[in-house]
């Protein structure tokens, strides 16, 4: 620019100097001085021209470092396998509906390398895949995987590390920095029972407890609270507690709430005693209250050796039942096929005050009864015992994928920083410990969008890191079986079909069963 | 060079093996021309019906849980399976649905049935409305029914509180196997109605002309006249309401899940084979099924048989 102005100038001085030789008063010293002006005034253009000039290298550069901060899409290399992609996405999930197909397009687009994709709802996810992957279709390159069936699937899945080892230019400790920015709870979940990564996490599925703050913070309801019981009301942190708010918000047509009379009855928590997911909210009661489906037992080298379903296991499992029994009577009859889609409409709806066994992707519906019920709002805590159900859906490249070198790339560009920060923001909870701690999400601008669901997710993951290796559901090959099988019995002993104790017991023989048919390590019973 | 070699003719000869003839000639012949018509069928029925069931005995003989390769172990499935109170509770689970499922139906239909035989106004639309239920997915019915009858939120139960009468627990442990039973039954009664109403229309009307003259009731006509000569329409549809609903599963996946005490056979082969991938006790199962299903339905067609055979006479 410094030159092609300088060109100009001398031109100009030139068609001057041409110009004075037409002209008899132009003399030669005019010229040089004219000449020595311009270049005070070129040297001049030089120095704003390079501090402009500088000033832009030194903003991209700080941009560059900035963008680099966080691995993205364009920190994934040339990729030479260049054949087309098949990958399973949710179904079903709106924030992932939407988003997985912008983020597989921008990938397509910056490699080259076609993706189609496939949405799959929750409930064929699981038997779909199983049949593609166990038969070694490679219909899909890309699998979602629910965490409890990673170990199930790992013998048809790619090691996530030997991937990284065989793709990434930095080789495995490029890979193990951008790991740096997940939970490890998380992390832990889309690993086998040895600690090998099958997969990145894309969203988690934590249970929280979801109550109405504003009724928890209503000077009336504390007080009736404080009096009949002796205590102050505040988010259950014990079984007696959430027994005694059970009742206390139990209410008829009527009765008052906040000081009004209130419309219809309500109940004082939405339960989930369907076939469906019941066993979530047991895993929450049996781990929180000291016991686990089968205890795992470690050699002297830590490895996993055997599972022990232990008379602790039993009795827990057992206590527990009789306790949730006991929580039906303050929840609607219609909890007895619901699922969580019918316990949080019963929220948002004002039809029920607390949600003990509350999924973490569900905040953004359960937070919608500001809208629909004046001065309410939702709060979320961790669930009393402080072990909830815990896990996530994860993607991973299948074995008998075509081209698992773009796979890879795609499966670690969904769980870039930038995308869990849109999935996050978009109402799906999210598995990056450097999303959820953004302080910018304490804001009351963003507290209610996602804020709350990021801070309680996070409580939750630290509560579980020490336990979440110890479970069934990430030990045990036969868990997705296991899980189906506690859906069955849990709902036949809530709904009065069976008593807690032969509950215990078909519950124990048929894991046995189960995990000497289609698990690997051993397992027993201690009488 | 005979017409019947480019297909313009449609007469069909004996063929004359002392001549060469044609392959043509051969599939067209009087002799083969049965067989040239049924080999495409039974050959979509044995790549399709067929295999897959021998496939599925091989399998109910043989452990197999897809990860490791099959392990054969003689009749242990069937012996599982028949000792497990869960089969035999599914297997009456089904048995009470299909019976409550089947009497309602034809009561209704026949009902219905008798009265669209006569003439009115607006009988067209009517009767196209009538069979919109069978138009629409079952497994949409069954997610449909699922909404209308939840307990909170359901439009039934907000319909009853209106009128001032009680919520019903539509699928508690107690009603839930009838309203799964309910829900069939309203899909599939225009079926009914239909095939019973097409047979009334073609009852000759002399029949019933006479009994009016003779003097006969309406319900004595109905009785004599109406009902035995629809019997094996009736028994038809009996016939195969019974085969579709031993094999009753979509009311089930939009509502119970088979839950709430309402766990039928062929969700017991679905949860088996699909959920827990136990391959070996889902064929069995699916075989039981099938044994089953041909047992009572052989029974059927015997009566179906007697119905035409004495309709004949």
């Amino acid at each position: 620019v410094c030159k092609a102005v300088s060109c100009f100038r001398e031109i100009s001085l030139i068609k001057e100097v041409i110009k004075g030789f037409k002209s008899p008063y132009l003399k030669t010293r005019t010229i040089k001085k004219r000449r020595n002006a311009v270049k005070k005034t070129d040297r001049l253009i030089h120095l704003v021209l390079g501090i402009f000039f500088a000033v832009i290298l030194v903003v991209t550069l700080s941009g560059g470092a900035l963008a680099s901060e966080h691995w993205g899409l364009h920190d994934i290399p040339e990729i030479k396998n260049k054949q087309s992609i098949h990958v399973a996405v949710f179904g079903g999930l709106p924030v992932a509906e939407k988003l997985m197909p912008i983020h597989m397009k921008a990938f397509s687009e910056k490699t080259g390398v076609p993706v189609t994709y496939e949405a799959l709802i929750m409930t064929s996810i699981y038997p779909k895949l199983n049949v593609e992957l166990l038969g070694g279709t490679g219909a899909y390159d890309a699998i979602i995987v629910e965490a409890s069936t990673t170990n199930e699937w790992a013998m048809y899945l790619w090691p996530f590390k030997e991937l990284a080892a065989q793709y990434e230019p930095g080789g495995i400790a490029t890979l193990d920095k951008y790991l740096a920015g997940f939970d490890k709870t998380m992390l832990r979940a889309c690993s086998d029972r040895n600690g090998v990564l099958y997969g990145i996490p894309y969203w988690n599925y934590q249970q929280f407890t979801a109550y109405r703050q504003d009724v928890f913070e209503d000077p009336s309801e504390k007080a009736n609270f404080k009096k009949k019981y002796g205590y102050d009301l505040a988010p259950p942190q014990t079984r007696q507690q959430l027994y005694d708010q059970g009742e206390f918000f139990t209410r008829k047509k009527g009765q008052m709430l906040k000081g009004e009379p209130l419309k219809e009855d309500i109940y004082g928590l939405g339960l989930m005693a369907g076939r469906f997911e019941i066993n979530d909210e047991f895993s929450s009661l049996v781990w929180g209250g000291g016991g686990h489906w089968a205890t795992l037992v470690r050699d002297s080298a830590g490895n996993p050796k055997e599972f022990v379903i232990t008379k602790k296991d039993k009795e827990v499992l057992r206590d527990s039942m009789v306790y949730y029994k006991s929580l039906l009577k303050f929840a609607s009859p219609g909890c007895l096929t619901g699922h969580w889609d019918f316990t949080t409409a019963q929220f948002v709806d004002g039809k029920c005050i607390i949600i003990p066994f509350f999924y973490a992707s569900l905040d953004s519906w359960g937070g919608s009864v500001k809208d629909k019920i004046p001065g309410a709002r939702m709060g979320l805590s961790t669930p009393m015992g402080g072990q909830p159900y815990v896990g996530n859906f994860h993607t991973a490249v299948a074995k008998a994928s075509k081209n698992p070198e773009a796979t890879y790339w795609l499966i670690k560009y969904f769980g870039a920083y930038d995308i869990q920060r849109e999935i996050h923001e978009g109402g799906l909870s999210a598995v990056r410990r450097d999303v959820l701690e953004d302080p910018k999400y304490k804001s009351a601008e963003w507290w209610e969008v996602c804020g709350r669901r990021g801070t309680a997710n996070l409580a939750a993951f630290e509560a579980q890191l020490p336990y979440v290796g110890d479970y069934l559901h990430f030990n045990s090959v036969a868990m997705g079986k296991i899980y189906e099988m506690q859906i069955i019995e849990l709902h036949e002993a809530a709904i009065g079909n069976i008593t807690p104790e032969e509950m215990v017991k078909r519950i124990t023989r048929q894991t046995i069963k189960l995990q000497k048919k289609f698990g690997e390590l051993p397992i027993r019973e201690e009488k | 060079m005979s017409g019947r070699l480019n297909g313009m003719s449609d007469e069909i000869s004996p063929v004359d093996f002392s001549e060469k003839n044609t392959f043509w000639e051969v599939l067209t012949s009087e002799k083969y021309y049965k067989w040239t018509l049924i080999i495409p069928l039974v050959l979509v029925l044995a790549i399709f019906m067929v295999y897959p069931m021998i496939y599925c005995l091989n399998y109910s003989f043989h452990e197999w849980g897809m990860r490791k390769p099959p392990e054969f172990v003689g009749l242990e499935n069937y012996r599982d399976v028949l000792r497990s109170p869960e089969f035999w509770h599914a297997l009456f689970n089904t048995f009470q649905v299909l019976v409550i499922s089947i009497a309602v139906e034809l009561v209704i239909a026949m009902g219905i049935s008798v009265l669209f035989n006569r003439d009115f106004r607006g009988q067209n639309p009517i009767r196209g409305l009538i069979l919109l239920p069978l138009l629409i997915s079952p497994l949409a019915v069954s997610m449909m029914w699922n909404f209308f009858l939840q307990y909170d939120f359901g439009v039934i139960n907000l319909t009853l509180n209106v009128i001032g009468l009680p919520k019903v627990l539509w699928f508690s442990p107690k009603w839930a196997l009838y309203t799964i039973a309910l829900i069939s039954i309203w899909q599939w009664t225009p079926f009914a109605i239909f095939v019973l109403l097409a047979g009334l229309k073609s009852l000759p009307r002399d029949m019933f002309e006479a009994a009016k003259v003779d003097g006969a009731s309406s319900w004595y006509t109905f009785w004599r006249i109406t009902l035995p000569n629809l019997m094996p329409l009736i028994m038809i549809v009996i016939l195969l309401r019974t085969m579709w609903l031993i094999r009753l599963f979509d009311p089930l996946y939009g509502t119970t899940r088979g839950g709430a005490g309402t766990e039928l056979l062929d969700w017991q082969v679905y949860r088996e084979t699909f959920v827990y991938f136990d391959i070996g006790r889902g064929s069995t199962l699916a075989i039981i099924s099938l044994f089953l299903t041909l047992v009572v339905c052989a029974v059927l067609f015997r009566q179906l048989m007697k119905a035409l055979g004495t309709q004949k006479s």
